[in-house]
C-alpha cells in the first residue's frame, strides 16, 4: 500500500537526520579534544555521506546514511607548551571542528527531521481515514 | 450492475489511489530534502491519469486522447536549486501536501456518502 510505504519513506528520513544529528553533537563535544601523546592527532571532524537505497522488503528507494566519513583539512594549531599534546616547538593541535559550521549543520537537520515529521503526521491522518471508511 | 465498478465510488477509489502514489512520491521528495543532486517528482495530474484508465466499450466510441502514464516522473523545470543541485524547495513540497490531503479527504467523504446512499436502499441504515 503506497500510504503505508510513504510512512516508512519519511520514517527513513527522519532516522538519517538523527544520525546526522548524532554527529553533530559528536563533533561539537569533541571540539577541545586533543591528542594526548606529544605531536599526535587531535579529533578529525565526522561527516555523514546519504544515498538513496533500494529497500527491498519496500520496493521503494528510502534514504540512508551511508557512511560516516572523516573531514579532511588542516587542524588549527594553538601555542601551550605547557599541554602534554604540544610537539617540540610548544604548538598543540586542536580539531578541525569549526562551531559556526555544525551549528548550520544541526539547524538544516532540525528542519529536515521536522519536514518528514509533518508529512508522517499528514500521511498518517489519511492512512486513518481510510481506515474509517472501512468502517462505514 | 456492480456498484463498486462503475460511477462515483470507483471513481472515488481511484481517486483514492492516486493520491496514496502522489503521497508516496512527495515524501519521497522531502526525504531527500538534503541529498545533493536530488530532482524533485510527482504524479501526472489526475485527469489525465483518470483519462488513460478509460475503458472503451464501443468501437465506434471516442478513445481517449494520449496515453497517460501514471507513474512519477522527475520535474523538467524546477525554479529553484540550491547549490549542491537539490531542487527541492520545502514549501512547495508542503502545499502539494495540504492538497493531497484535503482531496483525500473529499475523495474517503464521497465514497463513504455513496457507500452511505446504497446501505439507505437497503434499509440499513439505523
Amino acid at each position: 500500500m503506497d500510504l503505508d510505504r510513504a510512512l516508512r519513506i519519511s520514517a527513513a528520513g527522519m532516522q538519517a537526520q538523527s544520525t546526522r544529528l548524532r554527529v553533530v553533537a559528536e563533533n561539537l563535544a569533541n571540539r577541545d579534544s586533543t591528542a594526548e601523546t606529544a605531536g599526535g592527532d587531535p579529533y578529525r571532524r565526522k561527516t555523514v555521506t546519504f544515498r538513496n537505497r533500494m529497500d527491498r522488503a519496500l520496493g521503494a528507494p528510502t534514504l540512508q546514511v551511508t557512511r560516516v566519513g572523516r573531514a579532511q583539512g588542516d587542524f588549527p594549531v594553538r601555542h601551550d607548551p605547557s599541554h602534554p599534546a604540544a610537539d617540540a616547538r610548544g604548538y598543540v593541535r586542536m580539531p578541525n571542528v569549526d562551531s559556526l559550521v555544525e551549528t548550520m549543520d544541526m539547524r538544516e537537520a532540525q528542519r529536515s527531521y521536522t519536514a518528514n515529521l509533518s508529512v508522517l503526521e499528514v500521511t498518517r491522518g489519511m492512512l486513518t481515514r481510510t481506515i474509517e471508511a472501512l468502517r462505514g | 450492475m456492480d456498484p463498486t465498478r462503475t460511477g462515483p465510488i470507483a471513481l472515488a477509489e481511484s481517486r483514492m489511489r492516486w493520491l496514496d502514489a502522489r503521497q508516496r512520491v512527495l515524501s519521497h521528495n522531502v526525504a531527500n530534502a538534503d541529498t545533493p543532486g536530488f530532482r524533485p517528482s510527482d504524479l501526472r495530474p489526475f485527469g489525465q491519469a483518470v483519462h488513460a484508465a478509460m475503458v472503451q466499450t464501443n468501437g465506434r466510441h471516442l478513445g481517449p486522447a494520449g496515453g497517460a502514464d501514471p507513474r512519477a516522473r522527475a520535474e523538467r523545470r524546477v525554479p529553484d536549486r540550491s547549490m549542491d543541485g537539490n531542487g527541492v524547495a520545502l514549501d512547495r513540497e508542503a502545499m502539494r501536501i495540504a492538497d493531497t490531503e484535503t482531496a483525500h479527504a473529499l475523495a474517503v467523504g464521497l465514497h463513504r456518502r455513496y457507500l452511505g446512499l446504497f446501505r439507505t436502499a437497503l434499509g440499513r441504515n439505523s
